[in-house]
Formats: C-alpha cells, structure tokens, sequence
C-alpha cells in the first residue's frame, strides 16, 4: 500500500513519531472517527475451537472460516484435491483482509502521532 | 619467457642440423604418441617423386605442395605440407561449406595449426599483453565486488527499524489475550476489544 521503504526510512530518521509494532497501539480506537467503529466478533465459538484443537494463533477473527475449511476437509478425504478450494479462500481472503486492517492501524497511529508531534510544537 | 616473435624466431633456429643423430628433436615427430599409424607424416621429401607422392598421399597439387622448413625445430613435421596461417575469417563466408561451423569441406586438406585457428577461439596469440593494465584489472574486479558487499552490508542490517521493505504493520488482533493467560489460565478470562474500520 506504499507504505514499504518510505515509511521505515521516515521511522528510522525521526524515532520519536514512529509507531511501535511490537505493542498495540497507543491511542483511544474510537479517537477521530465521525460515528462510532464496530466492534469485531467471534463468529466461531470457544468449544468449537477446543474440537478442532484449533492452535492460539488460529484463534482469530477468521477462526470460523477455517473451521468450514476443516470440516469440508474430514469430509472429502483423504483425498480433498480442489474440493475445498472454497473454504480455503474464503478463509486466506479473511486473513488478508485482516492484514490490510493492521497496516491501516499501523497508518492510523503514525498520523495520530504526527499530529501530536505538530499540537505540541505548535 | 615474452620474447618478441622476431627475436624468437632468430634464436630458435637451429645452425647444426642434429636431427639425423636422433637428438634434439622437436615439433611433431619426436614423439611416439598419439598418431593412428597411418596419419603420421612420412619423412622429409628428397627428391621430386618423393614430392609428388607426398602431394598425392595429402591431396593437393604438386605446384602447391611445400613442406614445412626442415630446419625449424617448432614446426618441421616430415613430409606434411606448410599452409601458412589459414584461419576461420580467413575463408569466403559465402561459399556453401559441409562443415559450416568451421568452413571447411569435407576431406579438405588442413592446416598443422588448425586447432590453434579455430573458429570458437577469441584471440590466436593469447591474451593482448600490451593492453593488460592494472587499473582495467581493477575496474573488471571492482565493478562486480563493490555493488556485492553494498548490497551484502544493506541486507544483513539487523536493526528493525531500517530497511523494511515489508508494510509496517500493527499486531495481530486477537479475541483473547493468550499471553497473559499462558501457561496455564483461561484465555476466555482475559477477553480482549477489538474495533474494525468498519463506521456503525
């Protein structure tokens, strides 16, 4: 999204407005939005996660989708072959749109931090 | 030894003929090697029927036909005959050869240099010694080493902050906080809030 080598060049110059990725971010999540955002829910139930013995990381917004992937796969096997291709990219569509989501927060925090920089030195 | 060619042919030319003696030697015959019995070259021509019958063993004219110089130690090869220099530019590249790759016909007669003038070699006398210089062997080297260790040096920058050619990214939002309940908590404890970009 543009945000490769210019970015991290902009971070490394100027460490102070940089965004930390390794803790989430600093700022109110609702601060600067003109209605309310909405909140991200579990479509897939804990006891469902514990039958398919799902892993932490997997455990994540899109956990339902893979779970359709799972099933459709115990289903077809043991030879699936494209049967599940479906599944399958519903579930990596879910996971990009998750990624694109952290690297909008990653933009988010780096203009909120800007701004901050600019109110305290104005 | 980068003696000059004239010089070289000066001293390399023999002034006592000890061929006869079986001593010293050289060019092509000295040796038993690696010659089929039958294409190893006769001796030296003497008389004129000796020449015909050579001009004829080796296919070409009588008129034509010279042998190399017998007293040159390099190149005295008995009875085969001296072409002079005859290399692959040399030769009409229009006319229809069988063996077009190194235009010759088949059953042509060849030079005893023919391996040294063949068409896949780039120079005949080796590398050109006077255009060597020292600053064109650095430049050769340099020019493929330095962009090597620039690049070698920018990718193995372990600093995180610089260099990153990936999308910066926040953490990956999860519904429960794992870490703080491993190892052996509930994750369903600690729930975490997350928001979408996504305007109600």
């Amino acid at each position: 999204m543009g945000t490769k080598l210019s970015v991290s060049l902009e971070g490394a110059l100027s460490p102070e407005t940089a965004p930390r990725t390794d803790r989430p971010p600093t700022f109110d999540p609702q601060a600067g939005f003109e209605r309310p955002r909405k909140e991200r829910v579990m479509k897939a139930t804990w006891e469902e996660m514990e039958q398919f013995r799902l892993k932490p990381g997997q455990r994540d917004y899109c956990a339902h989708h893979l779970i359709d992937l799972m099933k459709c796969q115990t289903k077809n096997a043991p030879f699936a072959g494209h049967a599940c291709d479906d599944q399958r990219g519903a579930w990596d569509k879910c996971e990009y749109d998750d990624h694109l989501m952290r690297i909008k927060e990653y933009e988010r925090e780096r203009r909120l931090l800007h701004r901050q920089q600019r109110k305290e030195h104005a | 030894m980068n003696l000059a060619p004239p010089l070289r042919r000066v001293l390399a030319k023999r002034y006592l003929h000890l061929t006869l003696l079986g001593r010293n030697q050289r060019g092509p015959l000295t040796f038993d090697g690696w010659y089929p019995r039958d294409h190893k070259p006769g001796p030296y021509p003497e008389n004129d029927e000796q020449r015909r019958a050579a001009a004829t063993k080796y296919g070409i004219r009588p008129e034509d036909y010279k042998p190399m110089n017998k007293d040159d130690p390099i190149k005295y090869a008995g009875d085969y005959p001296d072409f002079g220099v005859v290399t692959f530019d040399h030769k009409d590249p229009y006319e229809d050869y069988s063996d077009r790759q190194m235009r010759r016909n088949w059953g042509e007669m060849v030079s005893i240099d023919m391996m040294r003038y063949r068409p896949d070699r780039l120079t005949f006398t080796g590398l050109n010694e006077e255009d060597y210089t020292y600053w064109g062997h650095f430049t050769i080297m340099a020019r493929v080493l330095v962009p090597m260790l620039v690049l070698t040096y920018l990718f193995t920058q372990s600093d995180p902050n610089i260099f990153r050619w990936q999308n910066p990214a926040m953490p990956k939002q999860y519904p429960y906080d794992f870490a703080r309940a491993f190892p052996f908590g509930d994750p369903r404890d600690y729930p975490i809030k997350n928001y979408s970009f996504d305007l109600e």
